[in-house]
């Protein structure tokens, strides 16, 4: 099912439908390229922000001039050009599968970016496309998984047995920073702060994967009841209304 | 349960593509003396990691320790670590330890690493030294 194209003609329609026809195609997967067109900048931009913050990459994104004529009806050849308008063409395409590269990774990877351990999801770098937040940034993007959080409500991974929840806890941490795919970010509440402080067994991997792109968010207030707010050792407080508003988000594992 | 022989094609002692320094990987044959023999250890000075056993080692689930770079280096008879000889590891016990009572090494491994370029997981290679039984 590779290469097959949808075409989207939403020049002349008001905000936001745009986006909301570009959201519609994009949840329907019936193709994996959408090529988009739009008359205005600002609704090319809104195309562009929407597509890269769903996990596509944009592979083209060009304006086109067309020359306007008086007199054109029916194939008759036009008699006077009043001018030109232009539109613009957004060409999205779609993920079908989510992967964490670095920008040395995709610049170096030797297969190719079509490795057994990744599937045959081609990489954005050899697509020429565009990751999120730059209009100018070379081939090979942080990619984090687009809108993944896990959530870390205690320092220990199940209930039961403390001294065990902790060991599945460190464990989890450590197979997480050398996972492929990794969240886009990981928030820190109640016990689960004490994973990102100074002495924890578990800070060298949390800072892995900050390393590697990872967000880490821990609770301001929790950070002040348990007594810890100074020995914060990775990532940055937080408060709930951030923290709300990416739980809200949806696509959470929470543990 | 565990593999019970070196994996097929070990490198010799010091081979040139692995050439991080080498480090032990020691497997118990429960989680609890898996965390008992890292409270003994970084208790004799040795600052050990414990994390899940590498999917080369086996497909069930638990942990063992893993320790610093350089450890792993010398031959089998002179390997020291952390004022203990490994062999007396290998094949018999961890005495003095914390409770008083031994732990059993279930196995012992060699782990060579390099970093890959533009990958961020090291490559590691897993060989068995200790008495095969």
């Amino acid at each position: 099912m590779s290469g097959s194209t949808k075409y989207i003609d939403a020049r002349g329609l008001p905000c936001p439908r745009p986006v909301v026809l570009l959201r519609d195609a994009i949840s329907a997967g019936e193709a994996d390229i959408l090529e988009i067109l739009v008359d205005t900048e600002a609704a090319r931009e809104n195309v562009r922000r929407f597509a890269v913050h769903s996990g596509c990459s944009i592979l083209l994104s060009e304006s086109v001039a067309e020359a306007v004529a008086e007199g054109m009806s029916h194939g008759e050849t036009p008699e006077k050009v009043i001018g030109r308008r232009s539109h613009y063409r957004v060409r999205i395409g779609i993920r079908t599968e989510r992967e964490t590269k670095t920008h040395a990774e995709s610049e170096q990877d030797s297969s190719g970016g079509a490795s057994t351990d990744r599937g045959t999801v081609p990489d954005t770098g050899r697509w020429g496309g565009e990751g999120p937040g730059s209009a100018t940034e070379p081939h090979g993007t942080v990619l984090p998984v687009v809108g993944s959080t896990v959530l870390l409500s205690s320092d220990e991974m199940g209930r039961g047995s403390e001294e065990l929840g902790r060991l599945l806890m460190r464990g989890f941490l450590y197979a997480l920073s050398e996972n492929d795919i990794i969240p886009k970010r990981i928030i820190a509440m109640n016990s689960g702060i004490r994973l990102a402080i100074a002495g924890s067994e578990s800070l060298v991997n949390l800072q892995k994967l900050a390393g590697r792109g990872v967000e880490i968010l821990v609770c301001g207030t929790c950070l002040e009841y348990l007594g810890l707010a100074s020995r914060l050792a990775v990532g940055r407080v937080s408060n709930m209304y951030e923290i709300a508003g990416f739980l809200a988000e949806g696509r959470t594992l929470s543990l | 349960m565990r593999a019970s022989s070196a994996r097929p094609g070990a490198p010799p002692a010091r081979s040139p593509l692995y050439s991080d320094p080498a480090r032990l990987l020691v497997t118990f044959r429960s989680s609890h003396e898996v965390l008992r023999a890292e409270k003994y250890l970084k208790l004799r000075g040795l600052p050990v990691e414990l994390i899940p056993v590498p999917r080369e080692i086996t497909s069930e689930c638990g942990f063992c320790i893993l320790t610093p770079p350089g450890t792993g280096e010398a031959e089998e008879s002179g390997h020291i670590v952390a004022g203990m000889s490994i062999p007396a590891i290998a094949h018999g016990s961890l005495s003095g330890s914390p409770e008083g009572t031994a732990i059993r090494v279930e196995s012992l491994w060699r782990v060579r690493e390099r970093a890959v370029v533009g990958r961020h997981r090291k490559e590691r290679l897993y060989e068995r030294i200790d008495e095969v039984h």
